[in-house]
């Protein structure tokens, strides 16, 4: 009966069909009605908080018309046929504290006059920056020894696939690609597929 | 009625009979342990307490110089390294505290791996600590990242990749890592912030909470018992 003295207000504010039991069974006492209506009362303005603040963290995720947009390489005579270049683009997608960073590398292959495959730096097994050796027709990767034919298809090493592609187009006497991401294996890069024994590689019998 | 105590034990208790420091100072520092614990093999998880504070120290230091900007960050450090009389010091001190403390971390799990310390009544203390380590082992790599060179823009790029290999939402994981399409300013400013007040306000919430309640069972597991 210990209980029923401590709260003798919370009895008769009870309704009466809800007779309290002996050990208090029932009873609910203001001290804890207004605790469990505080907490949800701080369970709303928690949520209400909670919306806006995920909506602003997430919004890097939210895809913007700047991650694939159209980007000039230059005038297509900076490309001779028949070789691979190193070319710069500044990214769409830019802040004005970029720095360097917004400037982006990127392969440029003329096959032919009007026949262009343009690869990203990004090695298809972590990202680092491959490169272009010409006497051996071959893209090598420094971090794990990914090595791809000048085609882009996968010679050996970790990768599991060819270089990453951009799509080009010709427009005004330049070559422009479809740019705005750092290319992984998640998002809409485009992936050369793998053949054996590709390349145009001189150390092939 | 002038007290006959001298001035400085008179400040000294007037802060005392408030803040009550002396009891639970006393009671940590001098509480009796068994002679077989009093070896060196006990002072890794005290040496990492010390490097963390170390790093928060050092680390506010360079905070006066660093300038957490992708355009910027690396010529603030050549400034740092070169014209701020002794920067290079508290670069280096901050640098090598890291290097450190991840090893010490590591040797202080193993020594309570193989000393069986992990067992009840501190599985907790455990647990807490595993994510300690990965705390630290993330300040090691969001700290590299600030430099903001060669090394950290393609370290990104390996941690990027290995994101985007996560299924459905890798793409989304990626942007949510780099704050954009693309490794850039945004990139660099969210590992600042991760460098200096998301993980190291973990670190030193659950570095607390460690010690706390890793010297608790010490005590009343009937461990104070000083062997003969």
């Amino acid at each position: 009966m210990n209980h029923d003295e401590q709260t003798p207000q919370a009895q008769t504010d009870m309704a009466p069909q809800a007779a309290p039991a002996a050990d208090g069974e029932g009873v609910v006492s203001r001290r804890w009605f207004l605790l469990k209506a505080s907490i949800a009362l701080n369970g709303v303005v928690g949520l209400a908080l909670a919306y806006p603040i995920l909506r602003y963290l997430g919004s890097p995720m939210q895809s913007d018309a700047s991650f694939k947009s159209w980007v000039s390489l230059g005038a297509i005579n900076d490309f001779p046929a028949g070789q691979t270049r190193l070319a710069y683009y500044k990214n769409p997608y830019e802040r004005p504290w970029d720095g360097a960073t917004d400037n982006v590398a990127c392969y440029v292959r003329r096959t032919s006059e009007k026949e262009f495959q343009v690869f990203a730096v990004n090695c298809a097994h972590l990202n680092c920056p491959v490169r272009w050796f010409p006497e051996s027709q071959l893209f090598m990767c420094p971090c794990h020894g990914g090595v791809y034919y000048a085609n882009g298809e996968r010679a050996s090493g970790p990768p599991t696939r060819g270089l990453f592609t951009y799509d080009w187009k010709l427009e005004g006497g330049s070559l422009h690609i479809n740019a705005g991401q750092m290319p992984t294996l998640s998002n809409s890069a485009k992936l050369v597929n793998i053949s054996i024994g590709g390349g145009d590689s001189t150390c092939q019998a | 009625m002038p007290s006959m105590k001298p001035r400085g034990k008179r400040i000294y208790d007037w802060f005392e009979h408030r803040l009550h420091f002396e009891a639970p100072v006393k009671d940590a520092a001098l509480h009796p342990v068994p002679s077989r614990t009093a070896s060196w093999w006990y002072v890794f998880g005290s040496a990492a307490f010390t490097l963390l504070f170390l790093q928060i120290f050092t680390g506010i230091l360079l905070a006066l110089i660093y300038v957490p900007s992708a355009g910027h960050a690396w010529s603030s450090l050549n400034v740092l390294n070169h014209q701020v009389e002794l920067g290079w010091y508290i670069r280096a001190l901050h640098g090598w505290g890291s290097n450190f403390m991840v090893a010490i971390v590591i040797i202080h799990m193993t020594q309570v791996f193989l000393f069986g310390s992990y067992k009840y009544p501190r599985e907790l203390t455990w647990c807490i600590g595993v994510i300690l380590l990965l705390l630290t082992l993330g300040m090691a790599f969001t700290g590299q990242v600030l430099r903001f060179d060669q090394d950290a823009y393609w370290g990104l790029g390996i941690g990027a990749s290995i994101m985007g290999r996560v299924p459905v939402i890798g793409g989304d994981l990626v942007h949510l890592l780099l704050g954009g399409p693309i490794i850039a300013g945004a990139t660099l400013t969210r590992f600042f912030d991760l460098h200096v007040f998301i993980i190291p306000g973990l670190l030193l919430l659950l570095a607390l909470i460690h010690s706390c309640v890793g010297s608790i069972p010490a005590r009343s597991a009937g461990n104070n018992v000083i062997a003969p």
